[in-house]
């Protein structure tokens, strides 16, 4: 009797080992969980700047006119499905080392090729830590971020001779072996994109939501093709597609990237499916304020504005300090929210602004800002958009193109019969300009 | 029955582990001894010289042979070497992928003496363990042979070996000179052979196969009293004390797989090394090829 009681509970705690937890996730199965994304062109700082500033990266990406010789497009949105479980999923693409060409006249070694080229991965959304501490709780991050939006791909790069995979059909990787001279084998790391980590340094992958990048030496390497794999680590919870963005710039990562603007390098990859059943997919709204505030150290204020884009199981107490900072005489929140929206402006290049006209103006402004005068990017023709979303807007922003960074009034008025335009220091202090350019 | 069957089953599995040798072991310790010529012991280095009228210049002064003058010596265990790589001989390599790749694959690998932090700032990456007997010896070789005297956190001299040992006491919050390794109070690790520097030498679970070549190399101490080995700001403890705050210094990692990127001109460098046909052979490495 006992035997087959214990033949019983065997049988039965191997069901548990059939269990993948699959069923737990949204069916997406129209996106594909291995993507070969094919050849991609190098981006120089002039397109990078042309994609950064365009009112739609994605269509900037696939527009034929923004194409390389080649027809290759500079950079690529997509979305990957889940896996099955056991099998590793990703995309991958190749690039080629481009040769830059002397223009006529000049010797072909008075040209500078290119010794360096940042490969760059943004999955969705954002992600960060927030706050359980009892202690200082106006002061510290409470607002949760909201984890099911978020997913998580590990990126490597290596020649493309060493790929092990297959594109399209199998994620592979760059581990070969070298055999010794006494026969020993020892496995090697081909992959070329090591991203140091602090303190440790060594092999290290941004976590969910996050850039990842890395510089890969080039010098010599013209015409050499590189392959770059972005492996799936974990697919967001909430529809079971895992957007994101890549691309391929011509120079060193540090020309572009800068804690904490990470987000804002490859911006909106955080997508929702129109269609599941036939692949297709559209930026989920709102989602550049999020990257913008994130990059401007302002996700709590804008977690406060706007609870749909991030995590519903807050405390209660969360927005309390929201409050106290940004309407300091009543502490009331929708009057706080008001203000937020009304004095937190995106500044935004205009649309055709070459980058040289572009950093010309920047530095004329710098100029202005050094000399102690009283300017905003307005006054230079940039844009001057509210950070809040209007769709999620829980007020209406009513003076979204005030940027009054420095209050002039005449100080022989009281504060009180001070221009409605100007605020007093206290609440002038938190509104930060957010700035949706990187070069 | 059945429960008889289970027991015996369950017994002979249990039996089995008895048949288990450790034969297959693929790493062993390795003993033997490290053979430095008395000339690399004799060292050329800069020193300030006054003149009559006060001013200061740095000239050239040959110390004696003097086992103090020995930097730390590295010893590894590879499949073999490649004399065509470098201008001095060097274990075979890997791959190439940059020039950042260089990697050797060793087996294994130890030291006769170290760099080892001897409690003041200006010490850091100056002293090599197995070297100096006490803290007047360093006192000693410091002020009269490299004319450099140590100085301490203020900028004065340190010249007793009861304020040394304080300080190296209060700053480490230690009790006893023992815990001390850059001391070694049993005598130094090199002993006089005539023309020869000799000492004994461990590599501790090694990796082995017939054919595995013991080699290493001295690093020698710079014109101004560096160790190319030594990381003076990277790698070490962070040392907190009050107002002296600085990284200790310690070796660089990866001596060992990539050694040419830590040698240079003036280290003395084992030209063959010792080919093993068993891990009980004992080694001897003679350092005796001169990188000039």
């Amino acid at each position: 009797m006992s035997s087959r009681l214990f033949a019983a509970l065997a049988v039965a705690a191997l069901v548990g080992c059939d269990r993948k937890g699959t069923d737990l996730l949204p069916d997406n199965s129209a996106f594909s969980p291995v993507v070969t994304i094919g050849e991609l062109g190098v981006m120089s700082a002039e397109d990078y700047w042309n994609f950064r500033i365009s009112s739609d990266p994605q269509a900037w990406c696939v527009d034929e006119a923004n194409a390389d010789s080649n027809g290759n497009q500079r950079c690529y949105y997509g979305q990957l499905g889940m896996p099955e479980a056991g099998v590793r999923g990703g995309a991958s693409y190749t690039f080629t080392v481009p040769t830059i060409v002397p223009p006529e006249g000049v010797e072909a070694d008075e040209v500078e090729q290119l010794d360096t080229v940042c490969v760059m991965m943004d999955p969705e959304t954002v992600f960060w830590n927030h706050s359980v501490a009892e202690l200082d709780r106006e002061t510290k991050d409470l607002y949760p971020d909201f984890h099911d939006d978020d997913g998580d791909l590990d990126m490597s790069v290596g020649l493309s001779s060493y790929y092990t995979g297959s594109p399209g059909v199998e994620l592979g990787d760059f581990r070969g072996y070298f055999t010794d001279s006494l026969g020993r084998t020892i496995e090697i790391e081909y992959g070329e994109c090591v991203q140091r980590g602090s303190p440790y340094p060594g092999e290290h992958h941004g976590g969910r939501g996050h850039l990842e990048w890395c510089d890969i030496d080039v010098e010599g390497r013209q015409g050499v093709q590189f392959t770059v794999v972005l492996e799936t680590f974990s697919v967001p919870l909430d529809d079971g597609a895992l957007g994101y963005g890549s691309l391929v710039y011509a120079g060193s990562c540090s020309d572009l990237i800068s804690s904490p603007r990470e987000e804002q390098v490859i911006p909106e990859e955080s997508m929702v499916a129109e269609d599941a059943s036939d692949g297709d997919f559209a930026t989920k709204a709102c989602t550049k304020n999020l990257e913008l505030a994130v990059s401007a150290g302002l996700e709590q204020e804008f977690c406060c504005v706007h609870p749909e884009m991030c995590s519903g199981r807050v405390p209660d107490d969360v927005c309390q300090g929201f409050a106290e900072t940004y309407d300091v005489d009543n502490e009331d929140f929708q009057a706080a929210a008001a203000n937020f929206c009304a004095y937190s402006p995106v500044v935004s290049a205009p649309s055709g602004l070459g980058l040289e006209e572009h950093l010309d103006l920047l530095s004329e402004y710098q100029r202005a800002e050094r000399n102690d005068e009283t300017v905003s990017m307005g006054d230079y023709g940039y844009g001057l958009e509210t950070l809040c979303c209007e769709d999620y807007s829980v007020v209406n922003p009513a003076n979204v193109e005030l940027l009054v960074r420095k209050p002039v009034p005449d100080t022989a008025l009281p504060q009180d019969e001070w221009p409605a335009e100007f605020l007093t220091s206290e609440y002038l202090t938190p509104y930060t300009p957010v700035f949706d350019f990187l070069l | 029955m059945t429960k008889s069957r289970t027991a015996l089953l369950v017994a002979a599995a249990l039996a089995s582990g008895c048949a288990y040798t450790e034969d297959a072991l693929e790493h062993f310790d390795l003993y033997g001894k490290v053979r430095i010529p008395k000339e690399a012991a004799e060292i050329t280095i800069t020193v300030p010289e006054e003149d009559e009228e006060g001013n200061v210049t740095e000239v050239d002064k040959t110390l004696p042979a003097d086992v103090r003058n020995l930097g730390p010596v590295y010893l590894g265990v590879y499949p073999g070497l490649d004399t065509s790589l470098f201008e001095f001989p060097h274990p075979e390599i890997g791959p190439v992928l940059s020039e950042d790749t260089l990697e050797s694959y060793p087996y294994g690998g130890s030291s006769v003496g170290r760099p080892d932090f001897a409690c003041y700032e200006v010490l850091r990456c100056k002293i090599t363990t197995g070297r100096f007997t006490s803290y007047d010896d360093i006192i000693e070789y410091f002020r009269d042979d490299l004319q450099t005297p140590i100085l301490n956190q203020f900028g004065e001299e340190v010249t007793s070996a009861l304020e040394f040992r304080e300080w190296c006491y209060e700053t480490m919050f230690l009790t006893s000179d023992t815990e001390l390794p850059f001391l070694s109070l049993d005598g130094v690790d090199f002993e006089d052979k005539g023309d020869y520097w000799e000492a004994d030498a461990t590599i501790y679970h090694s990796y082995f196969r017939e054919g595995a070549t013991v080699w290493g190399w001295m690093d020698a101490p710079s014109r101004s009293y560096n160790f190319a080995s030594c990381s003076e700001d990277v790698w070490g403890w962070a040392q907190f004390y009050y107002t002296e705050q600085y990284i200790t210094g310690a070796t660089y990692a990866g001596l060992l797989n990539a050694p040419a990127n830590y040698i240079d001109k003036g280290d003395w460098i084992s030209e063959e090394g010792d080919t093993l046909k068993s891990p009980e052979d004992n080694f001897e490495v003679t350092l005796g090829f001169y990188y000039e």
